[in-house]
């Protein structure tokens, strides 16, 4: 990790034209100073112990591939909700915690599971789907008010627990009787939660992710890599 | 300097102007124009290329380090975007949330197809083309397939054989660096491999299984991939992240924007010209040869015109023929090249959705690291080793092994910590295989220009008939029973078969539509690739193949391109062209 970052090293010498590469290096990298982009580069594949070991060239590789892929392309900043109410998100937010909770490592509502559920349902989910989820969100309330006179997310932890239950059985029942696809806005609320979930930042890391695992181990003991695969 | 500075030539003065004539033109910048551009400039030629799509810039383009969670959908991709604007090309896997930006748009680009005969034509129209996307799978043909046409009277005979290729293959697997394991198939020939990639544990259980039950006439080997496994010309080894459809910035897997184009710039004798829709090739009928093409500039739709001595078609099997169908004249009423009238027919793809899998108990306690960018492959054995009475010709596996992870819950009963912890972990080993079959070739899949129907810029638009025959479906039964059969008798467990038939197009391995042959009332090009009627014309694509065996193409188009090269440079030298 101490070899000095070398632009040359990023592309094999002599063997890239200029036309792949003009407007692109030079000046880019000599803007940015090394520890900066040491720390992108690291961010990017995770934490830092996981960054050095495996890479095949070492650190100026990294620094290519950090350096490309922070390259603007995703904005990170929150946007307001566009489909979901804050009564609905407040219950969408409950739900998806009893579902993944938190416990040695974040749960659903530290992973900002509302915010991809609202981005799916206003920019991704057919209409009718975000109707069934949209309806379906205000029947938990009532099956709350029923129960403990609240909304869900003001109820018990037992009465919550006690709700999502009802919920889940009912998704099961339609799937013993062969729906591959419930046709239950639970289902969506559990399918939307756990993609939410596991594909956010602090999921995938959970599980272990790295965008660069940089090497492939065939045949290992899972209790020597955890659940993690890079996958 | 002194004096006034002078004017420089445009490359892009449009037809009044007076043009350079370069010594070759090279129609698309994808996996055959690509060598096509590296061989022609080693040759010392100075060769214009020209893309119809836009520049590629690995640094500034490539995608595949994006992790999910920097994704607006996350990988569940842009819905409506693509119902709206790629509506054909989203039915390939690579065209997802980050790849989508690698094929077409739909909508630009419409082509149509005969009743009742759904094909899906899959395209990548940049600098690079569909080499940046390519599955990478490298294998080679062997006599099993030259001679396949001739001795069971299909089609016309390959005006080659393998002894003609197989110092080509060897030439563009040095170059390209194909990893994989020597087996010593007649029906697979070897290659100068890298070291090959490792089996999964159940890849191997399965392997074993098979080497057990089927004795020498099955085995599984690893895939043959176009992955560097260690550094090779420069270029860097796989570092295992997985989009490899989504680019490559240390070029470890094999496409012209990684190697090809780099070496032919790096002569200084390419010119390359993104975002030049070539309309049309220019026929001189005193000359008797072709003198140039048209072109539609993309953005400005403004008609230009450029001059070569030589002129390549590497635009894709359907792209080439549909160029040569739109170049009509006096003497060439029904497509340029096309005088034996075969032009556009005979179109093949190969078969792929059918096969097996099944769930492999017994090694929950292990895993794998990283992501393989390849899987296993099972030769050809149907009329090889072992022979059938329902169809002719075979089929290849592809397959692969997977831990299932937290989607699975998805389907799954059950919330909350425990849930969560399950998630967390990975499921059961599966093990899936797909046969990849041969596709025969038949007059009646063929391609039209569509009377009524034209692209953004334009010029006429395909109209695709092609269906798979009843030879293909009896082989691909064939194929998930033997699927299920190696599966159970490996020690798989839950075993399914799977019966999901692809339209054709969809495996994207279209070729056949301007075959080469021995005859030139029967084919459109000689064993060169090099048009009967037009000497100093060329189809170095898909286009020229005259069956389609049932290996992955692009090895032996790349090999076919640098043999054609290789004569037309020498050819041009003795003035025969």
């Amino acid at each position: 990790m101490k070899r000095r970052l070398s632009i040359d090293r990023i592309w094999p010498a002599g063997r890239v034209a200029s036309i792949f590469t003009e407007r692109v290096v030079p000046t880019r990298l000599a803007k940015i100073g090394e520890a900066l982009r040491r720390r992108r580069a690291l961010e990017i594949l995770g934490s830092a112990a996981a960054a050095p070991v495996l890479l095949p060239a070492g650190v100026d590789e990294l620094m290519a591939l950090g350096h490309r892929v922070r390259r603007g392309l995703i904005p990170g900043e929150r946007r307001d909700l566009q489909a979901l109410s804050p009564e609905q998100a407040r219950t969408v937010t409950a739900l998806a915690e009893v579902i993944v909770p938190e416990t040695d490592t974040p749960g659903a509502t530290a992973a900002g599971v509302v915010d991809f559920v609202d981005v799916i349902l206003a920019e991704w989910a057919e209409d009718d789907e975000r109707t069934r989820f949209l309806a379906g969100i205000g029947d938990v309330d009532e099956r709350a008010r029923t129960l403990e006179g609240a909304t869900f997310e003001e109820c018990s932890p037992e009465g919550q627990i006690s709700l999502v239950a009802g919920l889940d059985e009912e998704v099961d029942a339609l799937r013993r009787e062969g729906a591959d696809a419930p046709e239950h806005f639970f289902h969506d609320v559990k399918r939307y939660t756990l993609a939410g979930f596991f594909t956010s930042e602090v999921g995938m890391r959970s599980l272990g992710y790295r965008v660069v695992p940089g090497g492939f181990e065939a045949c290992v003991l899972l209790d020597e890599y955890g659940a993690g695969t890079g996958r | 300097m002194s004096g006034p500075r002078r004017r420089r030539p445009s490359r892009t003065a449009p037809h009044v102007r007076r043009q350079e004539v370069y010594d070759a033109i090279v129609v698309g910048s994808g996996m055959t124009g690509g060598w096509a551009a590296k061989e022609l400039t080693e040759a010392g030629m100075r060769t214009l290329v020209l893309e119809a799509g836009p520049m590629v810039i690995p640094d500034r383009d490539y995608v595949e380090h994006v992790a999910p969670y920097r994704m607006p959908y996350r990988g569940w991709n842009d819905r409506k975007a693509l119902e709206a604007e790629q509506p054909v090309q989203r039915e390939c896997y690579a065209c997802d949330e980050m790849g989508r930006k690698f094929f077409v748009n739909d909508i630009e680009n419409p082509y149509s197809t005969g009743d009742g005969k759904p094909f899906k034509w899959i395209r990548g129209r940049q600098v690079g083309g569909k080499s940046i996307m390519w599955a990478r799978q490298s294998y080679r043909l062997s006599d099993v397939d030259f001679e396949a046409n001739a001795r069971e009277g299909v089609g016309v005979d390959w005006p080659i054989r393998y002894a003609d290729i197989e110092p080509w293959y060897d030439y563009v697997s040095s170059f390209a660096g194909i990893s994989g394991r020597r087996e010593g198939l007649a029906q697979l020939p070897d290659g100068p491999f890298l070291p090959p990639m490792d089996l999964t544990c159940i890849e191997e259980v399965f392997r074993q299984g098979i080497e057990r039950h089927y004795g020498d006439t099955r085995l599984l080997t690893i895939g043959r991939s176009a992955v560097l496994t260690r550094d090779h010309n420069g270029r860097r080894a796989c570092h295992y992240c997985g989009p490899c459809h989504r680019g490559c910035i240390t070029r470890s897997y094999f496409s012209s924007l990684n190697a090809t184009l780099p070496a032919a710039e790096a002569t200084g004798l390419m010119t390359l010209r993104p975002d030049s829709v070539v309309h049309s090739v220019i026929w001189d009928s005193s000359k008797g040869r072709v003198t140039g093409v048209r072109v539609i500039d993309a953005g400005t739709h403004e008609p230009l015109e450029f001059y070569g001595r030589i002129v390549f078609l590497g635009a894709s099997a359907l792209e080439s023929a549909r160029l040569l169908l739109h170049s009509t004249s006096p003497d060439f009423p029904d497509g340029l090249a096309n005088s034996s009238g075969v032009l556009g027919k005979y179109l093949m793809d190969h078969t792929m959705g059918v096969g097996a899998m099944a769930t492999f108990p017994g090694w929950e306690a292990y895993t794998f690291t990283g992501q393989r960018p390849n899987g296993i492959y099972i030769p050809r054995f149907r009329n090889v080793t072992e022979p059938s009475s329902d169809f002719l010709r075979g089929y290849g596996y592809q397959g692969w092994s997977a831990r299932p992870g937290w989607s699975r819950g998805v389907d799954e009963p059950g919330f909350g910590v425990a849930f969560k912890d399950r998630l967390s972990g990975q499921g059961p080993w599966s093990m899936e295989i797909e046969g990849f079959g041969e596709c025969l070739p038949r007059e009646t899949n063929f391609i039209e220009l569509d009377p009524d129907l034209t692209d953004a810029w334009g010029i006429p638009a395909l109209k695709i008939h092609c269906e798979w025959s009843d030879n293909e479906r009896h082989m691909m039964e064939d194929a998930a029973d033997q699927a299920a059969e190696m599966l159970e008798a490996a020690g798989g467990r839950d075993v399914r078969r799977k019966m999901a038939l692809v339209d054709p197009g969809l495996t994207i391995h279209e070729m056949g539509t301007a075959r080469m042959g021995r005859d030139s009332k029967t084919s459109v090009l000689n064993g060169f690739n090099q048009s009967w009627d037009v000497p100093n014309l060329f189809v170095i694509d898909g286009a020229a193949m005259p069956s389609s065996a049932c290996q992955n193409p692009s090895l032996t188009y790349m090999a076919l391109t640098a043999r054609a090269c290789a004569y037309a440079v020498e050819a041009s030298k003795r003035g025969e062209l």
